[in-house]
Formats: C-alpha cells, sequence, structure tokens
C-alpha cells in the first residue's frame, strides 16, 4: 500500500556521511559528564575501603579552595609542586603541611612495558598517610585505571591498617601521558614504620601491570596535639559530650558521644568547624573520609588540620546535625510486592522500585541530598543482610527526583518485610553551641 | 546469551568499558536517529552527547538485556522530540510542502521535512521501523503495547506521511 514511502524511508538514511570523530569526542564528552558527576554522588565504586572492626566510615566530595597568595607563590618555585598542590586544594590543612615541608619527596618509580608508576612523595602522620603518585603512559590515554593497591610493612614493627581510600579511574578526552593521583591509609594505631612497600595494579585498555615499589620515610613523624575536653553540649534538647578534640597534621579527629536518653538519633554533624582567634575557620574534610562511628552513639568527625598555624585560642562550633527520631529511623518494605510499609514521619520517600538486585526509594529532597542513607538492613527474622553497596542517582526525567538504592545481592530470595536501617536523613536540628578548646 | 546481551549485563553492574563498548556499537544508529529530528550535524552530534549522559545515569533501569538497543533509541527519541518541542520547528515546512505540490517521486528533502510534520507518535513508529529496521513485534515490546496497534499507528504514520507530501496538509480528517 506505501511501498514506494516505505522504500524511500528506508534507504534515507543510508548514504548519510558519518562524521566518525566528532562522534566519538561527543559520546566521550557525555560519559565523562556522567562519570564526574558519579564521581560526586557514588559511594558505590572507585573508592575501596578496609573499615575498621565495627566503625563505619563515610564520605564526601565537596566543592574545592582557593589557593592563598603566599602558597601560590611558595609552589611556584618547587618544580613538580602544581599537581600536588591539584589534589590537596581542597584541604587546608594538607596544603598547609605541604607549605610546612611537611611533605616529603620519594621519587621511587618502576617501569613496565611502557607504563611507569612513580611515588612522587608521602605526607605521614601518627594517624594516616597519603601516598602521591604519577603513572606514566608512553601513549596518550584517555582511559587508564588503578586497582588492587596494597601497603605493608618491610620493618619489624606492623601495620594496623584502618580505612583507606584507593584505586582510581582516569578519563580525560583529550588522551593525556602522565596522570597524578594520591592513595589515602589511615591507621588503627599510631605509625611507628619507617620503610614500605607498596603493591599497585594499573590496567590501560587490555594490558594490567602488577608494580612492586619501595620506600623510606625520613622525616620525623610530628606528635599530635591533644585537647581533652569532656564538655556537655545540648542542641534541641538532644544531648552530646564532646570526649577529646586530637589535631594531626592530616586531619582533626573530634571525638563525640551522645546520650542514650536522646529521643533523636543523632547521624550526622553537617555544620561542624574549628574556628581561631581571628575567626579562620576549618571545615569538616571535603573530599575524603568525614568521620567514622563507633556506635550509635559515638563518633569521630574529622576535620580540616589547622596543626600548622598554632592558634592562641581554639573554639569547636557546632550549628546542624543530621537527626531523626529514634523510632522513626527505618524504614520496612515489601520487596515482592514493592511497597512502602513504614518509613519516617512526613513521607519523604514517594516511591520504591526493586530491580534485580536492587532497592530503590526516591525522594525530593529540598537541596541536593548526596549521602548514602542506609546502613544495616535485616530481613523478616531480624537477621542482617550484606548488601554489595549504596547508590545515588538523580532521574533524568524529573530533576528533582534523587533515588537512593541499595544493591543486595540475591534479593530474590530474602524474606519481606526487609527493614532498612537509617544512617543519613535530610531532618535537621540546628543550633549555635561554642566550645573552647583552647 | 549473546555477546551484547553480556555487555549490557555488565554495563548494569557499573561496568564503564562494557557502557562505552555498547554506545559505539550503537552510536551509528543514534547519529541516524538524531539526524532524522534534527536535521543538522552539530545538533546531532550534541544530542549523542546528551543521550550516552543520560544512557549512563540511568543505565540501571534497562529491564530486559535483549532490548538495550530500543531502550538507548527512545532515550534518542524522548531527546530529540524535547528538542523539538523546545524549539517549535515541527511545523515550518507545511506550507512550503503544499506550495511545492505533489509529485510522484518525493525528493530526499521533502521527505525528511515531512517527517518533521508527522505528530510524535508516527515519527517514532517511522523511525523504529524504516530508519532502525525493527520488526513490528519488537516496536511492539519496546512501546509495550499490541503488535496489531503498532500496525494501526505504522499505517496512519505512512498515510500522513503520504498526505504531507502530496499536499494535502495534516492528518486530522483519517
Amino acid at each position: 500500500m506505501y511501498e514506494k514511502e516505505e522504500e524511500q524511508l528506508k534507504n534515507l538514511y543510508d548514504n548519510v556521511q558519518v562524521p566518525l570523530d566528532s562522534l566519538d569526542e561527543a559520546i566521550f564528552a557525555g560519559f565523562q559528564k556522567a562519570t564526574s558527576e558519579k564521581k560526586r554522588h557514588s559511594i558505590r565504586k572507585k573508592w575501596l575501603f578496609t573499615l575498621a572492626a565495627a566503625a563505619v566510615i563515610f564520605v564526601s566530595f565537596l566543592t574545592s579552595i582557593r589557593l592563598s597568595p603566599a602558597f601560590a607563590n611558595y609552589i611556584s618555585v618547587i618544580p613538580g609542586m602544581e599537581k600536588l598542590v591539584d589534589l590537596i586544594r581542597d584541604d587546608k590543612g594538607k596544603m598547609l603541611a605541604v607549605e610546612n615541608d611537611y611533605y616529603e619527596k620519594i621519587g621511587v618509580s618502576q617501569e613496565k612495558n611502557g607504563i611507569k608508576f612513580t611515588i612522587d612523595g608521602v605526607i605521614a602522620d601518627e594517624n594516616g598517610l597519603i601516598l602521591f603518585y604519577t603513572i606514566n603512559t608512553k601513549e596518550k590515554e584517555k582511559e587508564l585505571n588503578t586497582g588492587e593497591v596494597e601497603l605493608k610493612s618491610l620493618d619489624e614493627k606492623s601495620l594496623e591498617k584502618g580505612s583507606s581510600m584507593l584505586g582510581r579511574a582516569f578519563y580525560s578526552e583529550k588522551g593525556e601521558t602522565s596522570h597524578s593521583d594520591k592513595f589515602e591509609f589511615y591507621f588503627q594505631s599510631p605509625l611507628e614504620v619507617k620503610k614500605f612497600e607498596v603493591k599497585v595494579d594499573v590496567k590501560v585498555k587490555k594490558q594490567k601491570e602488577n608494580f612492586t615499589l619501595q620506600f623510606e620515610l625520613k622525616k620525623e613523624i610530628q606528635q599530635k596535639k591533644t585537647y581533652v575536653l569532656n564538655k556537655d553540649v545540648e542542641i534541641k534538647r538532644q544531648k552530646f559530650t564532646v570526649i577529646n578534640v586530637d589535631v594531626y597534621p592530616l586531619r582533626v579527629a573530634v571525638h563525640v558521644k551522645m546520650d542514650p536518653q536522646n529521643t533523636k538519633k543523632l547521624l550526622n554533624f553537617d555544620d561542624i568547624r574549628l574556628i581561631d582567634e581571628h575567626g579562620e575557620t576549618w571545615y569538616k574534610i571535603a573530599n575524603g573520609f568525614t568521620g567514622s562511628k563507633i556506635s550509635d552513639d559515638e563518633a569521630i568527625i574529622y576535620l580540616q588540620s589547622n596543626y600548622f598555624q598554632e592558634p592562641k585560642e581554639l573554639y569547636l562550633v557546632i550549628n546542624k546535625i543530621q537527626a531523626i527520631d529514634k523510632e522513626d529511623a527505618y524504614v520496612m518494605i515489601d520487596i515482592e510486592k514493592e511497597q512502602i510499609l513504614k518509613q519516617p514521619k512526613g513521607n519523604k520517600f514517594t516511591a520504591l522500585k526493586v530491580e534485580g538486585d536492587q532497592i530503590i526509594l526516591s525522594m525530593r529532597p529540598k537541596k541536593e541530598f548526596s549521602f548514602d542513607l542506609f546502613n544495616l538492613v535485616r530481613d523478616r527474622d531480624g537477621n542482617e543482610i550484606d548488601k554489595a553497596g549504596g547508590f545515588l542517582s538523580h532521574n533524568f526525567e524529573d530533576e528533582k527526583v534523587t533515588e537512593y538504592g541499595v544493591s543486595i545481592p540475591g534479593l530474590k530470595d530474602k524474606l519481606s518485610p526487609i527493614s532498612l536501617e537509617i544512617f543519613f536523613f535530610p531532618s535537621w536540628i540546628e543550633g549555635s553551641e561554642k566550645i573552647k578548646i583552647k | 546469551m549473546s555477546a551484547g546481551e553480556q555487555l549490557v549485563k555488565e554495563a548494569i553492574k557499573g561496568d564503564d568499558s562494557a557502557f562505552l563498548q555498547l554506545v559505539q556499537l550503537y552510536k551509528i544508529d543514534l547519529y541516524k536517529t538524531a539526524l532524522s529530528f534534527l536535521r543538522s550535524e552539530e545538533e546531532a552530534l550534541e544530542a549523542i552527547q546528551e543521550v550516552t549522559y543520560r544512557a549512563y545515569k540511568s543505565i540501571r533501569t534497562v529491564r530486559d538485556a535483549s532490548y538495550f538497543k530500543t531502550w538507548l533509541i527512545r532515550i534518542m527519541i524522548n531527546y530529540c522530540n524535547d528538542q523539538l518541542k523546545k524549539k517549535k520547528r515541527v511545523v515550518f515546512s507545511e506550507e512550503i510542502l503544499s506550495l511545492q505540490g505533489a509529485s510522484e517521486n518525493h525528493n530526499e528533502m521533502e521527505l525528511k521535512d515531512a517527517m518533521l510534520g508527522l505528530d510524535e507518535r508516527s515519527r517514532e513508529i517511522i523511525t523504529l521501523k524504516y530508519f532502525q529496521d525493527m520488526k513490528i513485534k519488537d516496536i511492539a515490546l519496546t512501546l509495550q503495547c499490541p503488535e496489531g496497534t503498532v500496525k494501526t499507528w505504522l499505517n496512519k504514520a505512512l498515510k500522513s506521511l503520504r498526505d504531507k507530501l502530496e499536499g494535502n496538509g495534516g492528518d486530522q480528517h483519517v
């Protein structure tokens, strides 16, 4: 009936010239945009954690801060420092450490089949070690991955590893021959090791090389400064105690304990900062570990360090805490019927989807809320269910909807109702507490 | 399971290189679809970028690995329809077409213009059937409707396309 039209339609785009190069560029640009957002939003991939015993560690990715003129000047006189600074630009404390010559240059490298791995340098304190590295390739590469990373002691002293931030995928549209980044390791007991071995896998296209390098720390490790406070604080009738503040060169650890009598579960200290006598402020770690939870009622919060600043006076200011009524701190769902059975007051979750092994809950937070919401997952009988990870994505049909997901291997066979313990949630208590540290 | 389906599964799990391979596999199809709607190379390339982005963001919503391609093409079609709506360019050629009058062999340009004059559903059906060379059965699955409905829509789409080419105007009197 419409043979003629059909024939024409079929041939219509057969002879189109396809600009393959531009096409690949467009694909890459789209891909890069998506992955760079994912890097900010997803808590699932790329960062590997070795979890400390019972502690749960959380991570945040925020924006970076600017270079101080003095510092810009400082780095301009030392060759090779720019790339290092790019990696710690968002952390005042680490910048101060470099500025105060606490960065130790290493410069050990190994080359295998055209790929060269170099340990540029290290910043280490009692509590942690940041290893700065560069990977060089012969050809310009658009994509490159680091896989397994292992840090070992070569001394008789052993390393008690806590959390670490490793593994990284690099993308560059134009392709680069040099890629720099850092690995972060934190320890459970004070670092005494001086000689290390690091093993790392690097993947470029189909090629995979394993590098083993050794390095030695010569700089003396700066001791932490501890301020014991045991100061009770109350915000909106929720009480907690700031036990102590440990100032390390790499970060400041604030140890807090909640009152078990509180009606609300304090989930996260969103706005907590250090202020000195001049009003200079140090915020939470912007890109890395922001805290670790020892138990429901005890946590350590990490702030950027003022170790090298030596203020005359120092205050801890707490303004805003994520909090939820204790009886409300979970979501209960039926995965077969795809129904939310119970959720916190206010019905913030608008929809539930179950897709394969994934539980996906939608919400319309007023402001962007990039946290992995759930922690423990339990089945009908209260048994803990292992989860593969949490993730977060924005619905592209409706940008205001955020989807919070949990992956659970073998989800189909789990017995409903399933309950998800809330670990982060967009509801807050606010106050303005100022505690004198010194 | 085909190699393609395996790739889709890996991509859903978060394997970036599997995802990129898939987009590579269908980039020409995507490009031609974009071109058929948007008509300019520049805009089609922009569409490819945006669709790659959207596909990556929503890869988890792929329910059936064997329909990955149509899933991808639909994202493209939705994007293109939105773009066209934004530009309100859809109706630009009707008058020109009727001025030109009917002719036995519609040239390419006319055909392309006539495509843009169609309603969204007709354009989508024609794109899937003729540009992507899909079977009625697969289109039905993609659009989640019975095969009979697809056939009816396709006929209607072809009819209104012919009407446009012959200068009879829209399809309001079908």
